[in-house]
Parts: structure tokens; sequence; C-alpha cells
């Protein structure tokens, strides 16, 4: 399984995202999205899901999708990994 | 009151329930002053010098503009468009509607912005219209169901943070997707300046355009004086980055902002802004 660590989800987050937060704050059982989280907004989920793309190669289509993988630091880190197992980059 | 609106338009002509509506919104400014005022705040964003009068006024075309509203809906389209009299820019439509990207149609809570979507419709154009939800789910539904009958789509937008997914496969399918710019949402907005003063407009949709390369296309939809419409369609906007997002998003929203001024500030009494604007 292609290992897309902490630092990775962190420094997608850092480069396409308004955080409130110092990077090094980031644990992978912070959420994204709503209350306690990270605040993310509309606009930076928009910015996350280009990013995503540019570097991983993995377009996302489908907002249930989405909503499922951005929930916290953790299940975007998973869901990456597996997509990128999926969709391996070419060389 | 919005099915006892579309069987008025059913039952009587246009004149009639403008004249009926523009008297019923007349009536209602003048109980409800305090309303008024936040209108003639907004207004003089515009232009310092208009007064009660003017906001007033607003109430009233904004009545006949309903009328408008219920009779296009209830007509068939090709019958309804010839409401449109006199149309300037089509061209920008149809060479966007040519690259095949799709286009983000910007426009204000101005006129018969609706009528745009029935313009594109019978242009051979897909349309979708991005809504927020309405006070109730019930008026939500009832739109939703409005607008297709001449053939225009609706995404609700709100509370959901990937409700952008949904507008960018519109794009991908070269669809047209239109917007209001100086309807907010609160945690996507950026300010403007306006002749008078500064308000907050929508910006976080442009990203999406720029990411796609898509062409923004600022539109308005004015009534002239004979009751019929007047379509202005500007040249598209290619936006590109201006080194952060923040300044992105301002810079395009006021050329955006900009580019619609002249034709609100002809028009005010057409500008239906009824809660307060400026930041």
């Amino acid at each position: 399984m292609t290992e897309i660590t902490l630092d990775d989800v962190r420094t997608l987050l850092v480069d396409n995202c308004m955080l409130r937060v110092r990077p090094e704050e980031i644990e992978g059982q912070t959420l994204l999205f709503g209350p306690g989280s990270l605040g993310l907004d509309s606009i930076d989920a928009l910015q996350l899901t280009v990013g995503i793309e540019k570097s991983y190669g993995i377009a996302i289509r489908d907002p249930a999708v989405a909503r499922e993988a951005f929930q916290s630091v953790k299940t975007l880190q998973e869901w990456l990994s597996r997509q990128s197992d999926q969709n391996p980059p070419s060389a | 009151m919005f099915d006892a609106g579309a069987w008025l338009a059913r039952c009587f002509p246009l004149g009639v329930i403008r004249a009926l509506a523009g008297w019923a919104g007349w009536l209602y400014a003048f109980t409800h002053p305090k309303r008024v005022a936040v209108v003639r705040r907004n207004l003089q964003l515009l232009d310092a010098s208009l007064e009660g009068k003017s906001a007033r006024r607003v109430y009233r075309e904004f009545g006949k503009t309903l009328a408008d509203y219920f009779y296009i809906g209830t007509r068939p389209p090709a019958q309804a468009v010839r409401i449109i009299t006199k149309n300037e820019g089509l061209e920008h439509f149809r060479k966007a509607h040519e690259l095949g990207r799709g286009a983000l149609v910007v426009t204000a809570h101005f006129g018969l912005f609706d009528l745009g979507g029935l313009m594109l419709a019978q242009m051979g154009i897909p349309c979708a219209v991005l809504t927020y939800p309405e006070p109730s789910r019930a008026l939500t539904e009832w739109r939703t169901r409005f607008r297709r009958g001449w053939d225009a789509d609706t995404i609700e937008i709100g509370a959901d943070s990937f409700a952008f997914l949904q507008i960018a496969e519109r794009l991908r399918r070269g669809h047209f997707v239109a917007t209001l710019i100086d309807r907010p949402h609160p945690s996507d907005n950026t300010p403007v300046t306006l002749p008078n003063g500064t308000a907050n407009f929508s910006a976080g949709i442009l990203l999406l355009a720029a990411h796609g390369g898509v062409p923004v296309i600022p539109a308005t939809m004015s009534r002239q004086t004979d009751g019929a419409y007047h379509s202005r369609i500007f040249p598209p906007l290619f936006i590109q980055d201006r080194g952060s997002r923040a300044e992105t998003l301002r810079f395009y929203s006021q050329r955006i902002a900009d580019t619609l001024l002249p034709v609100l500030c002809a028009h005010p009494e057409q500008w239906y802004q009824f809660v307060p604007l400026s930041p």
C-alpha cells in the first residue's frame, strides 16, 4: 500500500487552505470541518480537492465521497493512500 | 402565495397583474418603513442622493418583477422569451458555448435575472441556477419545478462545503451556471467598492472558474419603460492568479462589480436588496 504520511497531508492542508493553526498542531484526529475542527470552509474544500488532483492525480467528483474522505486528517490520509494504490502515478 | 401568483398569471393579462403587483409592492413599502430604510441605505451605496421615495419604488418594481416571473413561468418558453426585446452581447454566450468549458454567468439580484436561464435554454445552452435554500423546503421545490418549466436546472447551495463539486460537474459537461454575486454566503464574501461605500460580494465561486479555465460572463436583465426586457451580456473574464487567493478574489469581484455598476446605477429601482449590504 502506498503510504501517504501525516506530513504529506499537513503539507496539502498548509499549501491549499487558510489555516488558523500552526501545521505542527495538526494531528491525525483533527477534524477538518465544523466545531472543534481546523475550521475549513467551502473555498478551502475546493482548493484542497484541486491540490489533491495536482499532487496525486486523484480527481474527486462525488460530494458523498468527499464528505467521507474529508472528515479528519486521518480519514483523508487513509483515503489518499487507498486511492494512490488504485491510481498509481504514471512513470 | 406562489401558487396564487401563478394562478393569477394564467388568468389575467400581464398588464393587469403587473399593475396589481406594483400597487401591492407600494402598499407593502408604505406599511414597512423600517424595511424601506434598509433598502434606502443599500441604494445610497450607488448614489447618495437616493432617498426613501426611491426605496419605496424598489418595492413597487419588485412587485412588477414578481408578476413577470409568474408570467414567464406560466407561458410556453418560446412565447415567454419574447418579453426580451433587446439584446446586447449575445455573441459572448455563443462563443463561450462553442469553447465547451461551460461558463459562469454572474449577475446581481437585479431586474428579472431568472429570464437569463430561459434565454439560455432557448439558445440551446444547458443552464443551472445556483440558489440558497428558500425559507421553506416546499418553496425551494416549487421554485425548482418552476424553473424546470423553462429548462433551467437548480443547484441548491448552502451549508454543504462540497456543493461546488456539483457545480464543477456541470461546468465539465459544458453547461452554464448562473449565480448572484451580490448575495454572498456569510463564510464566502469579499468587500467591493461601490460609488458611495462598500458591500460584500460573493467570491469563492470565481476560484472554481479559475481552476477550470471557465469564462466568467457578467450579465444583467433589466426592465425597460415599455415593460419589455433588455439583456446585456458583457465580455468574459478569465480568472488569473493574482499572487494570493484573497487578492485574486478581491480583484475579480471588483472587476465584476465595476462591469455591472453602470446598469445598476441606471436602474437602481430594480436592484432588489432587502437586507443590509454593508459589512
